[in-house]
């Protein structure tokens, strides 16, 4: 299952960027993220080992780069209705989500494609079924809840000082750099 | 690339450009990365605690045969969502059937069995660990053990059965065996006419000469056949048997496995001095327990660096001068001198030497300097070898192209007979 489903992610992936782009006017950004979705799908096929990271690195860059250079979705894009605001007030629209699913879809590559170079070492006698539905439901779990953080953050809207803006950029580096550094040692 | 590594670029990146931006939509970017990691630190394996323990169908075996490895661990700790387990196989070992490695969940409590079969070339193998590989689901976090178990294996050298080999040592033991002790008495082989003597078979009585001589009965009398000292002298040394990545020593170990059983199921004394990277000592002794430790320590040993054939030194009080040795070595020019002391020193000398110049040829290409240069070193060779041969020591020259048993029908089965002065 895992081997179907570490081909289709990365179409799935570059597909909602390259909509995500041409929808914005950003059409080539669109024409390179459906080239770089095509080396990705061959470069899994040959079991290139740098290509599921580099997936990741560019399926976020492009949609990060993008959302920057996109107004927030609204009048100025071409995405069908659903977006923009709603009675003065900004919500989630169609744009951030179409490139959120689009790196969230390259984060779920990412894994599946190093999951299968897991599994490979696997002997015949392994139950691997078991591994892959376990895996899967924790990745499906990550993928919702992942998904469910981004639309809330994007509906949140906190007024704050700049002081406490940046304790709070400040706490959260620490936070981060601290859990990267656990999970380093821990390997 | 470190996959944690990856994730915490991104993640920093994003946070610095969402930040510096002031786009919520590319900070929100970051969540579901940020959700990925908290959730591999919260599963991240706990400390692994895994009983291992091997079992092997055999622990000698013959070179081409296989062995069954059974492998059973038990998680002793807590529940390891994922963990690759795989069996430290030495250099030398290969798998025949199954796999030395599972990826498998280990709930507490848990077992995982497996077997699978092994065999390799010639060597001692300990098979001392397990490496296991625990990760939780998402494989960010994981913990690396050597789980320690129990086993070794040895993989005795293939051993040819020669009919016989033909030795004359001077001196013989007092045991029966079937060297000719130059001493008359029960035997096989004529050895001289005496006077009868009352007690001897009738059967003996050799009428030709009674009738010359009416006044006495002559009998015959034959050759007694004894046991003897034979010394395996084996050269380990890497000069003379690595000639790049082929090496020559394989054949010397297997003649020398093959004249060792041959000498000890025909009731000698038999002992194995090796020369390769350290000096090693079997110390003579006679049967099929002697067969064993010789075996086993040709399983053992590998070739090296070393000095000490240059200065050759065989205990007199384990073979004493006027027995037999036999050096299994490929021969350099300046081991004339090693092995004619040797001789002097009383020993009668048999080598059995593996032909390095028709190995070496064989595995180069043939251009005209490569075949000039082969006929030099084989002109070299050959003048060494009949120099020896002058020297009384009975040289046997080995094209490891042809198989060990013939060369042995062809040069060891028959007696030799010495020329006056003992000089081949």
């Amino acid at each position: 299952m895992t081997r179907l489903l570490k081909f289709i992610f990365p179409i799935l992936s570059t597909g909602f960027l390259a909509w995500g782009s041409f929808a914005n006017g950003l059409p080539w950004v669109g024409m390179g993220v459906i080239c770089f979705g095509i080396l990705w799908i061959v470069g899994l096929a040959l079991a290139w080992k740098w290509i599921p990271s580099t997936g990741l690195v560019i399926g976020y860059g492009v949609a990060a780069w993008a959302l920057l250079q996109i107004p927030t979705s609204g009048p100025g894009s071409n995405l069908p209705s659903g977006a923009s605001t709603v009675s003065g007030q900004t919500n989630p629209g169609i744009t951030e989500t179409v490139f959120l699913l689009g790196a969230l879809f390259a984060l779920v590559s990412w894994d599946l494609s190093e999951f299968q170079f897991r599994l490979v070492l696997a002997s015949k006698d392994d139950n691997i079924h078991a591994l892959e539905q376990k895996h899967l439901l924790r990745l499906f779990s990550i993928f919702v809840g992942g998904g469910i953080l981004c639309i809330v953050v994007l509906n949140l809207h906190i007024k704050s000082s700049f002081e406490w803006t940046m304790l709070l950029i400040i706490f959260a580096i620490w936070g981060i750099s601290r859990m990267v550094a656990w999970l380093q040692k821990e390997n | 690339m470190n996959r944690i590594f990856v994730l915490a670029v991104l993640i920093f990146l994003l946070f610095i450009v969402g930040f510096a931006a002031i786009r919520p939509a590319v900070v929100a970017l970051i969540l579901p990365l940020l959700l990925y990691l908290l959730v591999g630190l919260i599963y991240s394996p706990d400390e692994v605690k895994i009983r291992a323990e091997r079992s092997l169908s055999a622990e000698r075996l013959k070179t081409g045969d296989e062995v069954l490895v059974s492998l059973d661990l038990t998680n002793l700790g807590s529940t390891l969502e994922e963990v690759y387990l795989e069996d430290q196989i030495p250099d030398g070992l290969e798998v025949t059937q199954g796999s030395s490695r599972r990826l498998v969940a280990l709930p507490a409590g848990g077992s995982v069995k497996w077997t699978y079969s092994l065999k390799g070339r010639r060597g001692y193998y300990g098979l001392r660990k397990v490496q296991a590989t625990a990760r939780e689901h998402l494989g960010l976090a994981e913990r690396v053990v050597d789980l320690a178990t129990d086993g070794q294996l040895f993989i005795l050298p293939s051993v040819l059965r020669l009919r016989r080999v033909a030795i004359q040592p001077r001196r013989t033991r007092i045991f029966s065996g079937n060297i000719p002790a130059k001493q008359g008495g029960s035997g096989v082989e004529f050895f001289n006419v005496r006077e009868y003597q009352p007690g001897d078979s009738p059967r003996w009585i050799n009428w030709r000469a009674t009738a010359r001589h009416v006044q006495n009965i002559y009998t015959n009398e034959f050759e007694q056949e004894r046991a003897a000292d034979v010394g395996l002298i084996l050269d380990g040394r890497q000069r003379t048997n690595m000639f790049g990545d082929r090496s020559i020593f394989e054949h010397s170990v297997m003649a020398a496995a093959a004249m060792a059983d041959t000498f000890l199921n025909a009731g000698n004394r038999v002992g194995l001095l090796f020369y390769g990277r350290q000096v090693t000592w079997t110390a003579p002794g006679y049967g099929k327990i002697q067969s064993e430790r010789i075996l086993h320590e040709l399983s053992k040993i590998t070739p090296g660096d070393t000095l000490n054939f240059n200065e050759l030194y065989v205990p007199r009080h384990l073979f004493p001068s006027r027995s037999q040795l036999v050096v299994f070595s490929p021969l350099v020019q300046e081991d004339f001198d090693i092995l004619t002391a040797l001789r002097l020193r009383g020993y009668h000398l048999l080598v059995i030497s593996p032909d390095p110049v028709a190995f070496e040829s064989a595995g180069m290409a043939r251009t005209p300097v490569n075949e000039q240069a082969s006929r030099i070193v084989h002109i070299q060779r050959a003048l060494l070898l009949r120099r020896l041969r002058g020297s009384g020591i009975h040289v046997v020259n080995w094209d490891t192209s042809q198989p060990f048993e013939k060369i042995a029908k062809r040069e060891l089965e028959q007696r030799l007979v010495l020329p006056r002065g003992g000089v081949l």
